[in-house]
């Protein structure tokens, strides 16, 4: 029991480090953050985002699924004809477009954080298996990998949803299943180049096993490379479910998607142009935070991924 | 880099957006008096569908112009793609609305509904079962190929006959359902054939309507698919160039015999071009309606009335049509398998609320299974009508209840949550119906399938839960209605071919087979009477509404009027400077 508990510490003892090194450099790393506003918007914008989706019974004025039809189409209040019951008005089967909106907010970024997520542990995973251990096993899963990079995205994803049906399940697996890619390519990438560096070399001599130096030796310095990929990868997740959902291949009505919510609107822009604007403008606020923070997050933890 | 490239598109497309919308106009109040117009400019058209002198007249006044002008190319913006140019190989409205331009009948019908003599010069009933028509003489293909019986005949045996269709692969025709008691057709002489049917068909002439002539020599020639490619008929105008999924490109047919004697002016079309051009976006279409890049365009959706209206430059077009709209219930599956549950989802449903939002106020809530408009439509039956309270007692004694206070209603520790299915154009009216259901706690989603051909079998084989759908009725008859819809499904015949609820009665099958061959009108009266009954009662659907058909043309197209059967003639329709 207690050899386990060690043995655990050994393996968590760089991260444990880098983790301290971390909370000693928080001060700087706030202080980087500070001398780029641009990321400090990320950064503030997508923290408002989390706070509005995790908050979304409390704060939403509505029920973002039941609508009173005899209150369609309402515009929002700064409109003639708003009304402040529904600040951002309503669409055509009269529900508040305030709170679909933040509701379509929970999708956006579970969908954004689970596809990520899931995507870099599976990525991460066999990137370390191919790129320290190399041979058959690296070969066989590289070239899948490059199958799947042929490839475009959304094509991709938009065959696997018309395959697998609509849902929230399938959305993630249809994201997932090609997403792990880029992580599996960073992480071969990156491990090639550290497994012949020094102090691998040094954990080697000592006795260490190899599962032991992947994990507590490499992974430790490239972990902050994925974290950056990963944020980056979060806006285009997020894309991706939006057009899936503008398609009607992702989340299925009455759940509010702010993908779905311009579809919807979209026949009525002439006419009512706040339907499927207002979803249209939270897809690009919160993508653009994502990825301002993403790249200042990037500029701060790591200037070689510059150039990707 | 590529995320940075793709926001920058979508920040600018957005911005573009953004301020494209911030020059619209805000609705005025201007507006809302224009809905008024639109209500008196509507009753003006019920009118027209039901007197057509009357409609005339109103266009004559409308604009002092005497005569047809001659040329011109029309464009009309249809909302949904073709299926084909073949007229034995499709089972849809939209196809049939391009296709009767180029192909003519034997008989046809006028935009409120009659029968008129088209390609025949005389039709008589032999005896109860046998059909002659004595064709017209001097009727000359595009291809210059005269009509005669040979050609007839041919176009029927492909439709009755089992793998009649070769293209793509052998089929048989989708549109034998429409004609099924007929069983061959005899050639008499030149331009005389006898229909042989095998049961007495009191809706003969209004499902022949439905049925094309194509040229038998020419056809034998080219064969199906080349037939496809380049498709020969003898009506108004004739083929030039087109894909189905874009557009169609037809020019006049100066040897044109003219049509339908009943219907003046007789003789080749006015326009020189007319163009179908597919536009299934609604916005796209109102947009290329204003600018007149279209002169008439199909599905005018509810809430661009009041922008049509306003502009001088359209007119806006409406009438009753054929299809009927409900939320089919699939009878053998819980929830629904109990009756009291069905008709509970009746009282819960405020269709009239969804008809005045959703559709405009254009369109009738309908009591029953049929539209109030067909010739054997029960007027006594009266529709179930909206009551919540109601509704939620019946589910009660159903069991459902909400006896765990989570805001759904359950029964033995299951939700009532089911699924709605609908087509894309359906979609917001599904979206309404399962939004009433979910006030009185009850779990409705809804599913929209972009490709129906995958969700059909899966309804007729009674895999799906529910269905907001709508089926129509042109030839005004139930036959080709009734039959499809509640009637059990018999495989192999048309018989269930949209039965999307499952429901079977032997009684209700009984009085639609005998509906289908009694020549008295009394009877079939009495007898389809007795089958909505049945249905009413059973309630495998929630009865919706009959939407109205909303099209808008340029103010120059002129002779021109909305189909009850959604079809487009363009034969008689010319273009003022």
């Amino acid at each position: 029991m207690e050899a386990q508990t060690t043995a655990l510490n050994q393996i968590l003892y760089p991260f444990k480090l880098r983790f301290q090194l971390w909370g000693r450099n928080g001060l700087n790393f706030l202080r980087e953050l500070w001398g780029q506003p641009s990321a400090l918007l990320g950064a503030v914008l997508v923290a408002l985002f989390v706070l509005v989706a995790l908050f979304a019974p409390q704060i939403s004025p509505h029920d973002p699924t039941r609508g009173k039809l005899r209150k369609q189409l309402i515009p929002p209040v700064w409109e003639e004809g708003g009304s402040p019951e529904f600040l951002l008005g309503t669409d055509v089967q009269g529900r508040d477009l305030l709170s679909r909106i933040i509701y379509g907010a929970r999708i956006s970024l579970l969908v954004g954080i689970l596809s990520v997520s899931i995507s870099a542990l599976i990525g991460t995973a066999l990137g370390a298996l191919s790129g320290y251990y190399r041979g058959t096993l690296d070969t066989l899963i590289s070239r899948f990998a490059d199958l799947l990079l042929a490839f475009p995205f959304l094509i991709f994803a938009i065959g696997m949803m018309a395959f697998l049906g609509p849902g929230f399940t399938n959305l993630l697996l249809a994201l997932t299943l090609k997403g792990w890619v880029v992580f599996f390519r960073l992480a071969r990438g990156a491990i090639m180049a550290e497994r012949t560096t020094e102090y691998v070399e040094a954990a080697r001599v000592v006795g260490q096993s190899n599962p032991v130096i992947i994990v507590s030796e490499i992974l430790p310095n490239i972990f902050h490379s994925i974290l950056v990929l990963g944020t980056l990868r979060m806006g285009s997740m997020i894309i991706a479910e939006a057009s899936l959902s503008f398609l009607g291949l992702g989340i299925q009505p009455p759940t509010p998607a702010w993908g779905s919510m311009v579809a919807d609107g979209r026949d009525y822009l002439v006419t009512s142009w706040w339907i499927a604007t207002l979803p249209g403008m939270a897809i690009l606020i919160l993508v653009l935070s994502i990825n301002l923070f993403g790249e200042g997050l990037r500029d701060i933890l790591d200037p070689r991924l510059k150039i990707e | 880099m590529f995320g940075n490239r793709k926001l920058a598109g979508l920040t600018i497309f957005l911005l573009i957006t953004a301020m494209i919308l911030a020059g619209c106009p805000a609705p005025t109040p201007v507006v809302i008096e224009v809905e008024k117009e639109v209500i008196v400019e509507k009753t003006v058209i019920e009118t027209v569908v039901v007197e057509k002198e009357v409609a005339v007249e109103v266009v004559v006044t409308a604009t002092p112009v005497v005569g047809p002008q001659k040329g011109g190319t029309l464009v009309i913006g249809l909302s949904a793609d073709i299926a084909t140019l073949d007229p034995a190989d499709y089972r849809e409205t939209t196809t049939e609305t391009v296709l009767r331009n180029m192909f003519d009948g034997l008989v046809t019908r006028t935009s409120d509904g009659r029968v008129l003599l088209e390609l025949a010069e005389s039709a008589t009933l032999v005896d109860e079962t046998t059909w002659e028509f004595v064709l017209k003489k001097g009727v000359t293909f595009h291809n210059g190929e005269a009509l005669t019986a040979e050609d007839v005949k041919f176009t029927f045996d492909r439709i009755i006959s089992d793998n009649g269709i070769d293209y793509p692969e052998p089929h048989t025709s989708p549109r034998k359902g429409l004609i099924s008691p007929l069983e061959s057709v005899e050639i008499v002489d030149d331009y005389t054939v006898r229909l042989h049917l095998s049961a007495p068909f009191p809706v003969a002439m209004q499902m022949l309507v439905h049925q094309q002539i194509v040229p038998k020599d020419y056809f034998e020639e080219v064969g199906n698919e080349g037939f496809v490619k380049a498709p020969v008929g003898c009506g108004p105008f004739k083929f030039v160039e087109g894909s189905l999924s874009e557009q169609i490109v037809m020019e006049r047919f100066d040897d044109y015999y003219g049509g339908a004697d009943e219907l003046p002016p007789v003789g080749p079309p006015p326009l020189d071009r007319v163009i179908f051009k597919i536009l299934p976006e609604a916005s796209t279409r109102v947009a290329a309606l204003r600018t007149g890049e279209v002169n008439i365009i199909q599905k005018v959706p509810a809430h661009m009335i009041p922008l049509l209206a306003t502009d001088p430059n359209v007119r806006l077009v409406s009438g009753p049509s054929t299809r009927p709209a409900w939320m089919e219930m699939n009878v053998n599956k819980p929830p629904f398998d109990d009756l009291r549950v069905r008709l509970a989802m009746n009282y819960a449903v405020d269709a009239d609320t969804i008809l005045e939002t959703v559709l405009g106020g254009l369109g009738i809530v309908i009591p029953g299974s049929l539209s109030p408009y067909n010739n054997f439509a029960d007027p006594t039956l009266e529709p179930y009508g909206y009551d919540a309270d109601k509704a939620l007692e019946m589910l009660a004694e159903a069991g459902w209840t909400d006896s765990d206070g989570d805001g759904f209603l359950d029964k033995e520790g299951e939700k009532f949550a089911f699924v709605v299915d609908v087509r894309p154009a359906n979609k917001d009216r599904a979206e309404a119906v399962a939004g009433q259901l979910q006030e009185l706690g009850i779990d409705a989603s809804v599913r929209v399938w972009g490709d129906y051909s995958v969700l059909k079998p899966l309804m007729l084989d009674g895999e799906r839960t529910a269905y907001v759908g709508d089926w129509g009725d042109s030839a005004f008859d139930p036959v080709g209605h009734f039959e499809a819809k509640w009637h059990s499904r018999v495989e192999g015949t048309g018989n269930g071919r949209g039965n999307f609820s499952g429901y079977s009665n032997p009684r209700v099958d009984e009085l639609i087979e005998a509906g289908e061959v009694e020549p008295d009108v009394e009877k079939r009266h009495e007898l389809y009477d007795e089958a909505q009954q049945i249905v009413y009662e059973a309630v495998p659907a929630v009865f919706l509404f009959l939407p109205d058909i909303v099209e808008a043309c340029t103010v120059n197209t002129q002779k021109w009027t909305v189909a009850a059967d959604g079809r487009l003639n363009m034969h008689d329709v010319w273009l003022s400077p």
